[in-house]
């Protein structure tokens, strides 16, 4: 075994991680399904009574794919059908009915009118949607030109060329979607086990006294770069462990689909400012949460190196989470990595900021301070390599 | 094989005393024995000898067939109060140390075996350190600084925790590696180096105090250790009086060994000292003996 190999057996080979990451798991998917009543407020669930999500998977098979003329007329004839029951009274409130979706006429009403049509009108109407904000964008720097605007300009001009062509190919059950992008629980479970995990890395040297055999070794380097690429493995398994777990629980709870279909293609991110899949856009959430628990490592590892003992590194790390959860309420988004863990802010609208009158999405910000702040802390904690 | 050690000087914060003060000594082949009380420096001295932490000044020098040569890869340590990894096995350890130390023998395992056999924990090889008694962590500590046959090894306190079954095995290892080594063992306990070390260093605030083999160094000591017998409460006399290395009591007769320049009793005789009257000697009041 090298080096490393022993790094992984010292800080992974404890019973105690396999419990606590089977429990998070546990408490996470929990977590999940007790928020499964919680919908995104816009895609007509506001009068959702339980059966709404039922009727949908019922009628899903014969709406989802390929957006065709066929399908909106059968949507258009059922909500007229179902509008002219209502409107007759023609329906019962009290006795179930096998025939209708949702048990009831005026509940098959409520879901063709606020749930069915409403996503498949808009995905259907995208496209038109999209040009009038395109148009609206060239109107804009026709204006701001006069006016010698060059941030407008060049800010209308972006999204202009981010508009463009934009089409929703298929209709598919991507409402639900977002509660991934906005869920942060299992963030706060990926930072416990990160402080249970790393926080030991350096302090275990010290407390057990085996960095004087290190130091005698004179392999403090090694050692050190061992440790880091331990904890770097670790924390991307962990962030990939909890992604992928929210992500299948999600699907499976929410019955997922589509996730080739481009963002915009939910209601919320209508105006996303990237241009990428549902996929894509999980990818790049799972990249923004790596990067902000690479930061978060560093700092546990920068903490472990100075504590003497294993109580003082976890007691401090934990102080550290705490600082975390306080900063993402205080710091504004564009300068708070914190603000990497929930993706939904960044997929949701467009928001740019003026940088020697050019238009820069503040995203970038957010990203180049995120990764200046990890290159900090790396380079601290490769500073006191040799104090191992 | 030399180590040689020039006018080392030591002080952990500016303005205090220093921990080590001008400290020049030359060890060679064989083993010696560190003596002196708390805060003589002897944990200093070996922390710098080893690299664990810098020297203010001086030199320290190594030379093999009168060749300057690096020791840095040739020396194994014991520290004082050393702890483990509680969820490796023993055969782990030494098995990570020897990867640390870079030392690759044919048969990994063989070697580690071989080494753990030597300490009396083979049998032991694949339990968790966790559960380990102080006694056995200190043997797995032994068993760690021999890996690779280092040139020097530094023990700090060695027999701390360990049996009398174990000391004397302890003894016996090191009688077995001593040849063509250079064994540095600083010890409260003198009876447990006083039969194997060739020399003894004494150290006392920082400085060498004294320096020899056990017969030069016990021969300023000729004259000044007696055996008296008597009762307990001429034993209780005594014991106020002077410093006594030894009391036993056999049938209500007390046996005590004592140090005095002068006769203590006409009821007594003068007996060879050993290495512990002298630390007695030189270090009692400061141990408060």
């Amino acid at each position: 075994m090298t080096l490393i190999g022993y790094e992984f057996r010292k800080t992974l080979y404890k019973k105690i991680i396999l419990v606590f990451l089977l429990l998070f798991t546990i408490v996470n998917s929990y977590k999940i399904y007790e928020g499964g009543n919680k919908k995104p407020a816009d895609i007509g669930y506001k009068n959702y009574n339980g059966g709404f999500e039922e009727a949908f998977q019922k009628i899903y098979p014969k709406i989802q794919g390929e957006m065709s003329q066929e399908k909106i007329d059968f949507i258009i004839a059922e909500k007229n059908r179902l509008g002219t029951l209502v409107a007759n009274k023609e329906y019962d409130t009290q006795n179930i009915n096998p025939d209708t979706y949702t048990g009831y006429i005026f509940g098959d009403y409520n879901f063709f009118s606020d749930v069915v049509y409403k996503q498949y009108n808009y995905t259907f109407t995208y496209p038109n949607t999209i040009v009038e904000v395109y148009n609206k964008a060239s109107e804009n720097i026709e204006f701001f030109k006069k006016y010698n605007n060059a941030f407008e300009v060049d800010k209308n001009t972006k999204i202009k060329t981010l508009l463009f062509n934009r089409e929703i190919k298929e209709f598919k059950n991507v409402q639900n979607y977002p509660l991934i992008f906005e869920y942060q629980f299992s963030s706060l479970l990926i930072m416990l086990m990160i402080i249970l995990v790393c926080s030991p890395i350096f302090s275990e040297e010290y407390a057990t006294g085996v960095s004087r055999l290190i130091k005698v070794s004179n392999r403090q380097s090694s050692i050190y770069f061992s440790k880091q690429i331990v904890a770097a493995v670790f924390t991307f398994v962990i962030t990939l462990w909890f992604f992928l777990s929210d992500f299948i629980t999600f699907k499976i709870i929410y019955k997922l689909d589509g996730v080739t279909n481009p963002i915009y293609s939910i209601i919320k991110y209508q105006y996303c400012p990237i241009n990428t899949s549902i996929l894509g856009a999980l990818m790049i959430s799972f990249l923004f949460k790596l990067l902000f628990f690479m930061i978060f490592t560093q700092a546990v590892l920068l903490i472990s190196s100075y504590a003497k003992s294993n109580v003082v590194s976890v007691g401090l790390s934990t102080l550290l989470l705490m600082l975390v959860i306080f900063i993402n309420d205080i710091v504004p988004a564009r300068v708070n990595p914190v603000g990497l863990i929930v993706s939904d802010n960044y997929f949701e609208i467009f928001d740019y900021v003026n940088v020697f009158d050019r238009a820069v999405m503040s995203l970038s910000f957010t990203v180049i301070i995120s990764v200046l702040l990890l290159a900090l802390l790396f380079v601290c904690n490769t500073a006191r390599r040799r104090k191992i | 094989m030399q180590l040689v050690l020039k006018n080392i000087n030591k002080t952990y914060k500016k303005g205090a005393k220093k921990a080590l003060d001008g400290f020049s000594v030359t060890f060679n082949k064989g083993i010696y024995a560190l003596l002196g009380p708390n805060g003589s420096g002897k944990s200093t001295l070996m922390n710098i000898i080893t690299g664990i932490i810098p020297k203010d000044s001086g030199n320290i020098e190594f030379y093999e067939n009168d060749e300057p040569k690096s020791y840095a890869n040739s020396i194994g340590f014991l520290p004082q109060n050393q702890d483990y990894y509680n969820n490796f096995t023993a055969l782990d350890f030494i098995l990570y140390m020897m990867v640390l130390k870079k030392y690759n023998p044919e048969d990994k395992k063989a070697y580690a075996n071989k080494i753990l056999n030597s300490v009396n924990l083979i049998n032991e090889k694949d339990k968790k350190i966790g559960a380990f008694s102080g006694g056995m962590k200190q043997r797995l500590g032994i068993a760690q600084a021999l890996i690779g046959e280092p040139k020097i090894i530094i023990f700090d306190e060695p027999t701390a925790g360990l049996d009398p079954k174990e000391r004397v095995r302890f003894r016996n290892v090191l009688a077995g590696i001593s040849e063509n080594k250079i064994i540095i063992i600083s010890t409260h306990i003198v009876s447990d180096v006083s039969v194997i070390a060739k020399e003894a260093v004494l150290l006392s605030k920082g400085k060498v105090l004294k320096t020899g083999t056990q017969k030069e160094l016990c021969k300023e000591m000729q004259g000044k250790v007696w055996r008296v017998k008597c009762d307990y409460p001429t034993a209780m006399l005594f014991m106020t009086k002077y410093k006594v290395s030894s009391i036993v009591e056999e049938d209500g007769e007390y046996s005590l060994r004592l140090l005095s320049k002068e006769k203590p009793t006409e009821n007594c005789e003068n007996v060879p000292p050993v290495l512990e009257d002298l630390y007695l000697y030189e270090f009692g009041e400061e141990e408060g003996l």
